[in-house]
C-alpha cells in the first residue's frame, strides 16, 4: 500500500507544476463586482426564494388535497348509516318512517282500526270531555304539527305465558294514561292474542319502550307517523266558513216574512248545519288519533320451529361466522383501496415534485 | 461573513482551489473556469456559507461539484483533455527548491502520481485529492462530496491500494528502491 506521505507529497508536487493563471483573481473580482452593485444579484435569490415559496405551496396543496380525498372517502358510507340511526323519537316527523320493515303496508290499516275503536265502548276512560273542550280551539290547532301515531310490534312469549303478556299489556296502557281499544285472543296449544293500546301521542315512545322491557322477545317492530296537519287545518277552515254561511242565512231568516221563505231558509240552515256537524265529527275523530297513538301488539308463543336453530352445530356457526367475517374484511379493503390509490398517487408525485425541487435548488445553491 | 471578509478568503482559497480543480480536471484552463464558476457560487450565496471549519468543506463542496459538472457537461471533455494533456508540461522549474536532486525526484512521483490519478475512477480520485492535496479530514470531505465518513474512508483505502498497483507508481517505487 503507497504511503500517505508519499501520496501528499506526489500530489503538492503534481500541483505545484500547475500555475495559478496571472491575474485570474482579479479577473474574479471583476466579475463578482458587478453583481453586487446590479440588480441581477437578487435575481436568482428571488427565483430560489419563489421556488422555496412555490414547493412550499405546492406541499401545502398536495396536504390540503389529501385532507380532502380522505374525507371524501371516509365520508361516504356516513349519510346511510345516519339514516339507519333514526331513532323512533324522530319518527313521527316523518310522513311515513317505518323502523323494521316487515309489515310495513298494515300501518294505515291499522290506524283505521284504531280509529273505529275509538268510537267504541272503550272510549269513556279517555274522557269525552277533554276531547269536545279541544275542537273548538283552533288557535291550538293552528300552531303545532297533527301527526297521528301507529306503530305494531309482534312478540314471542314461552309457552304458557301469553295472557300474562296481555294482562301486562292492559296494564301498561293505563299506567300510561291511555285505554285498550281493542283486545282479542286464543287460548289452547297455540295460544295467541292481540291488543291495541290507545296512549297519549306523547307517551307514545315510553309505552315502546316498556313493551319491549317486558319478558318477550319482540319479533317485529314497526312505527310509522302521518302528518295530518294540512287536513286538520282544512276541516278548520271549513268549518269556520260553514258557519258564517249559517249565521248569513239566520240573519236572512230573521228578515224572512213568507212562510215559503221561511221554510227554504229554513231547510238551507239545516243543510249547512248538517255539514258542520259532519266535519267537526271527522275533526274529532282526527284529533283523537293525534291525540292517542295506537299501538297495536301482537302475542305468539314461541313456534315449534325454535329448536330447529339448535340443529345447527357449533361448528358450523363457527364456519358460517368466519365466511362473513372473510367476506366483510373483502369489502371492507377493497372499500378503502379507492382512498388509498389516490393517497399513494399524490405521495408519489409529492416525492417527485420534491426531488426535482431539491436538485435543483441544490444546483442553484452549489 | 462581511463583503470584505469573503474576498480575503477567497482571494487567500484561490491557488489551492485552483489547483485542486486542476488535479480533477488534468487542463488548467477547465480548471480556472470550473473555480470562476464555484467562486460566483459562492459570492451568490454568501448568506448560506456556515462559519467555523464547516466553511472549508462547503467551499470544497462548490469546487468539487463545479469541475464535475463541468466535466459531465462537457461530452468532448476527454478527447480534448488527452490532446491537451499531450503539450500540458507542469512548470516544474517553478518552485524555488535548494535541492536539484530532490527537485527531480519529487516532480518524478508527481508526473508518476497524476498519470495514476487519471487512471483512477472519478469517485476515487476525489476523495483523494482532497485528502492529499487539499488537505481535507474525513469528515470535511464527507461533508465535500456528501457522502458519509465511513464512505470516504473505504475509497480513500481503496484509492491507495489501487494507486499502490498502478504500472506508473510501480516503476517510481522501482526507481525509489534502486537509488
Amino acid at each position: 500500500m503507497i504511503a500517505e506521505d508519499v501520496l501528499e507529497r506526489g500530489l503538492h508536487a503534481a500541483a505545484a507544476g500547475y500555475d495559478v493563471p496571472e491575474g485570474a483573481v482579479d479577473r474574479l473580482r471583476e466579475k463578482l463586482a458587478p453583481r453586487e452593485t446590479s440588480s441581477v444579484l437578487d435575481g436568482p435569490r428571488r427565483l430560489v426564494r419563489s421556488r422555496r415559496a412555490w414547493l412550499v405551496a405546492s406541499a401545502a396543496g398536495l396536504v390540503v388535497l389529501l385532507v380532502v380525498a380522505i374525507a371524501i372517502g371516509g365520508g361516504s358510507g356516513s349519510p346511510s348509516s345516519r339514516s339507519e340511526t333514526l331513532s323512533p323519537a324522530s319518527a313521527p316527523k316523518a310522513p311515513a318512517t317505518s323502523e323494521n320493515s316487515n309489515g310495513s303496508a298494515a300501518a294505515g290499516s291499522t290506524a283505521d282500526g284504531a280509529a273505529v275503536g275509538a268510537f267504541g265502548p272503550a272510549r269513556a276512560p279517555a274522557g269525552g270531555g277533554t276531547n269536545s273542550a279541544r275542537l273548538p280551539a283552533p288557535a291550538t290547532g293552528d300552531s303545532q304539527a297533527k301527526v297521528v301515531k301507529t306503530g305494531e310490534m309482534d312478540l314471542q312469549v314461552d309457552k304458557g305465558q301469553v295472557p300474562h303478556v296481555l294482562d301486562r299489556l292492559t296494564a301498561l296502557a293505563t299506567l300510561e294514561h291511555g285505554y285498550v281499544a281493542d283486545s282479542h285472543s286464543s287460548e289452547g296449544d297455540d295460544a295467541s292474542g292481540a291488543v291495541t293500546l290507545r296512549v297519549p301521542a306523547e307517551a307514545f315512545e315510553a309505552t315502546l319502550s316498556q313493551v319491549r322491557g317486558l319478558k318477550a322477545k319482540v319479533v317485529s317492530q314497526q312505527t310509522s307517523g302521518e302528518d295530518v296537519t294540512s287536513t286538520y287545518v282544512d276541516l278548520q277552515a271549513r268549518i269556520r266558513a260553514l258557519s258564517a254561511t249559517r249565521a248569513t242565512f239566520e240573519r236572512l231568516l230573521e228578515k224572512a216574512t213568507t212562510i215559503n221563505d221561511i221554510l227554504a231558509v229554513q231547510s238551507r240552515i239545516t243543510d249547512v248545519q248538517t255539514q258542520i256537524e259532519q266535519l267537526q265529527g271527522q275533526l274529532r275523530v282526527l284529533s283523537d288519533k293525534t291525540d292517542y297513538a295506537a299501538l297495536t301488539v301482537t302475542v305468539d308463543e314461541k313456534a315449534a320451529t325454535t329448536p330447529v336453530k339448535h340443529e345447527q352445530s357449533g361448528l358450523s356457526k363457527a364456519l358460517h361466522r368466519s365466511v362473513d367475517r372473510f367476506l366483510g374484511g373483502i369489502e371492507a379493503i377493497i372499500g378503502i383501496l379507492g382512498s388509498l390509490l389516490l393517497a399513494a398517487l399524490l405521495v408519489a408525485f409529492a416525492v417527485v415534485v420534491g426531488r426535482l425541487g431539491y436538485r435543483r435548488l441544490r444546483r442553484q445553491l452549489v | 461573513m462581511c463583503v470584505d471578509d469573503l474576498d480575503v478568503w477567497l482571494s487567500a482559497s484561490y491557488p489551492r482551489a485552483f489547483r485542486t480543480a486542476c488535479l480533477l480536471l488534468g487542463i488548467p484552463a477547465d480548471a480556472e473556469d470550473a473555480v470562476q464558476e464555484a467562486f460566483l457560487r459562492v459570492w451568490r450565496f454568501r448568506d448560506a456559507i456556515p462559519g467555523g471549519e464547516g466553511r472549508e468543506a462547503w467551499l470544497y463542496r462548490v469546487v468539487v461539484n463545479a469541475s464535475l459538472s463541468r466535466r459531465r457537461r462537457d461530452r468532448v471533455w476527454r478527447e480534448r483533455a488527452d490532446e491537451q494533456r499531450l503539450h500540458h508540461l507542469p512548470a516544474q522549474s517553478a518552485r524555488g527548491d535548494v535541492d536539484p536532486q530532490r527537485v527531480a525526484e519529487e516532480d518524478a512521483l508527481g508526473d508518476c502520481l497524476l498519470a495514476a490519478l487519471d487512471r483512477l475512477p472519478e469517485h476515487l480520485r476525489v476523495p483523494v485529492v482532497l485528502r492529499y492535496y487539499a488537505g481535507l479530514p474525513e469528515k470535511a470531505i464527507a461533508t465535500a462530496i456528501q457522502r458519509r465518513p465511513g464512505t470516504v474512508k473505504s475509497r480513500l483505502a481503496e484509492a491507495r491500494r489501487r494507486l499502490s498497483e498502478d504500472p506508473s507508481l510501480l516503476a517510481w517505487v522501482e526507481l525509489e528502491v534502486a537509488q
